[in-house]
């Protein structure tokens, strides 16, 4: 099998996979209990000619087939309906824009920084194995991992937030402030990001760590190790030609994983700190049973996890030479 | 004389207790010879070879003796200099081709690597010459950039043969260079090691469970047993008249291909534990020839018809 055709063969698939759950999205909120004309046309805060809008929009009173063909139809127009709570603003809109840039802004910062740290970590643990420095590692990383979320991030707050006066408690910008140039807006913003992203990083620093650990302590234990440290090769070449590459494989797919962290955000993190992103719409949606939205944010989730797997399949290809044939 | 190795003792720390994988072995090898290793698993022979690059995992301690290689003292070498010293002087053909090679590079990355980085040749030269190893071990020279697992079990242990002549050692060790492979395969890379010995005028130290391959390749022969050389000469003596009972014994255990049909004997009992070696000569609750001595004094290997034999039997 050529790579070109592996590929395509992924891409259908990922295709085929997206249909599926596109299908079962519109399928879940159906089976719910209730009339969904009752629970999401009957929402007191909508306007009534905006609920008759979204009534004909989503054809409620018609079969059930048809209206699955209507959703499709609307979806690959790029409608998911309009939000309740946001007052039937169009949930594309609710979801793009601000609320995602927030999430990107924050998850994609803390998965770099613990994906460097807990890397370095893990191969300067796996290659000086059963020192105190590695167990003081192993440690640290399994109890940071073990702590949930938001209590480090209620910790957090309650220590550098409100004892210290370091950190802003809540939000993403403080609020009612005039800034003068950009630089002082971006300078705020970052300064609301020290707490869930201190956060984060140390919830993710540990998993990263562990797994590189003892990816590496499984690439070592290889005879072809052993073949690279008898050809007297340098130390360097040793452990980032030989053993890195091989190491990094399992890697691939976490990394793919976290792709999708980008899009979610970390509902926990995000509404313990306020900060304005798609965690924080997922958690005010359920609790406000805005439904179009969680539907569209699931779209959205799926599409990331398809892209990023689609991605790592084929950087996998790339990587491992043995994996086109196989 | 190429290798000197002299009263070597290497142990393990395990958590169970020592183990005495090489216990006092004395052993020699001279240039242009092949020379085989022979016992059963677990008798002390991988750590030999890994004793002889200075590979020997980290809970193996080497307790006492002496490896010269070349007028080199082995065991006096510092990292640096050991960096300098394995696959220059001495290089390894691993036990199992099949996971020798990096799966993630070419074929001939693996050997050109070698080459640039300890040998001083510029890339295209590298390459170039990787070819000229890959047709003197036959192998097409137009696969030098295929990955491992395009290549068939015995093309793998031929290009790791390639791999360990690349820098022209004084000696290669063969650590089960043809377990994996069928006999045809066996007997083909068999005769490569011996081609390339005539050839380069290298010294091989092939290690195997099988005296099959032994009696093919090897101009001498070593036989271990426990952790101790308990017969050593020519290969070609060990087998017309083995001296030691327990070289006897593995002989009548094999299958012979040229001679009269015969029923197999067994060698009774089991492996020694390497934990807890019965005292004395470590083989004799197995030797049918065993007598008092032979479980209170530890047998020095003597010279006995023009070779070496660990045996009470010869005084």
């Amino acid at each position: 099998m050529g790579f070109k055709e592996y590929v395509a063969r992924r891409l259908l698939s990922s295709l085929v996979t997206f249909f599926l759950i596109i299908v079962l999205n519109f399928f879940i909120f159906r089976i719910m209990p209730g009339d969904p004309t009752r629970t999401i046309a009957r929402d007191a805060r909508l306007l009534p000619e905006q609920r008759e809008l979204l009534k004909k929009r989503f054809g409620l009173d018609r079969p059930l087939w048809d209206q699955f063909i209507l959703y499709l139809v609307n979806l690959f127009r790029g409608d998911l309906g309009l939000s309740f709570q946001y007052r039937g603003t169009p949930v594309v809109e609710v979801i793009l824009g601000r609320r995602m840039l927030n999430t990107f802004l924050l998850m994609g910062s803390s998965i770099a920084v613990a994906l460097v740290i807990g890397m370095t970590l893990g191969t300067i643990a796996a290659w000086k194995r059963g020192s105190k420095a590695d167990i003081a590692a192993i440690i640290f990383s399994l109890v940071t991992y073990s702590i949930p979320t938001f209590w480090m991030g209620m910790l957090l707050i309650l220590v550098f937030g409100y004892y210290l006066d370091w950190i802003p408690i809540s939000g993403t910008i403080t609020t009612g402030v005039e800034y003068q140039t950009f630089w002082e807006y971006a300078a705020d913003y970052l300064h609301h990001m020290v707490g869930p992203m201190v956060t984060l990083v140390i919830s993710f620093i540990g998993y990263h760590f562990l797994l590189m650990r003892n990816s590496l302590l499984d690439v070592f234990t290889e005879d072809y190790m052993l073949t690279a440290i008898a050809k007297g090769l340098s130390t360097r070449t040793i452990l980032f030609k030989h053993a890195m590459r091989n190491a990094l494989l399992p890697m691939i797919s976490v990394m793919a994983l976290e792709v999708v962290y980008l899009f979610s955000g970390a509902t926990a993190t995000e509404t313990v700190f306020t900060w304005q992103g798609l965690g924080l719409l997922i958690y005010e949606s359920v609790v406000k049973q805005d439904y179009p939205v969680l539907q569209g944010i699931f779209i959205f989730m799926a599409l990331a996890v398809l892209t990023a797997n689609f991605v790592a399949d084929v950087v996998y290809a790339l990587v491992d030479p043995r994996i086109r044939y196989g | 004389m190429l290798l000197k190795v002299r009263d070597l003792r290497v142990y393990y720390d395990t958590v169970a207790g020592v183990v005495k994988a090489v216990d006092g072995v004395s052993l020699s090898v001279e240039r242009g010879e092949i020379v085989g290793l022979a016992g059963e698993s677990g008798s002390g022979k991988t750590t030999m070879a890994r004793a002889i690059m200075r590979l020997l995992p980290s809970n193996a301690r080497i307790v006492s003796g002496e490896i010269v290689l070349d007028g080199v003292d082995v065991l006096s070498l510092s990292e640096s200099e050991l960096k300098d010293f394995r696959w220059k002087k001495v290089s390894m053909v691993f036990q199992g081709a099949m996971n020798a090679l990096n799966p993630v590079l070419r074929v001939g990355e693996q050997i050109a690597e070698v080459l640039v980085e300890k040998a001083g040749y510029d890339k295209r030269r590298a390459w170039s010459r990787v070819e000229e190893l890959f047709k003197l071990v036959g192998i097409d020279p137009s696969r030098t950039r295929d990955y491992p697992h395009e290549f068939s079990g015995g093309m793998r242990q031929r290009a790791v043969i390639a791999m360990a002549i690349a820098l022209n050692p004084d000696l290669v060790i063969a650590d089960e260079p043809v377990t994996a492979l069928d006999v045809v395969v066996q007997s083909k890379i068999l005769d490569l090691l011996k081609r390339l010995r005539d050839e380069l005028g290298i010294s091989v130290l092939l290690i195997t469970h099988d005296l099959s391959v032994i009696a093919e390749a090897c101009d001498r022969t070593a036989i271990m047993y426990a952790g101790r050389i308990v017969e050593y000469g020519s290969t070609e003596e060990v087998f017309e008249e083995p001296l030691h009972p327990y070289t006897r014994a593995l002989i009548s255990a094999f299958p012979s291909i040229t001679g009269e049909r015969r029923s197999f004997e067994p060698i009774k009992g089991d492996p020694p534990n390497m934990l807890n070696l019965p005292p004395g000569c470590a083989f004799h609750p197995r030797c049918p020839k065993a007598f008092d001595k032979c479980s209170k004094e530890v047998p020095e290997l003597k010279e006995v018809k023009g070779r070496l034999v660990a045996c009470h039997l010869w005084g």
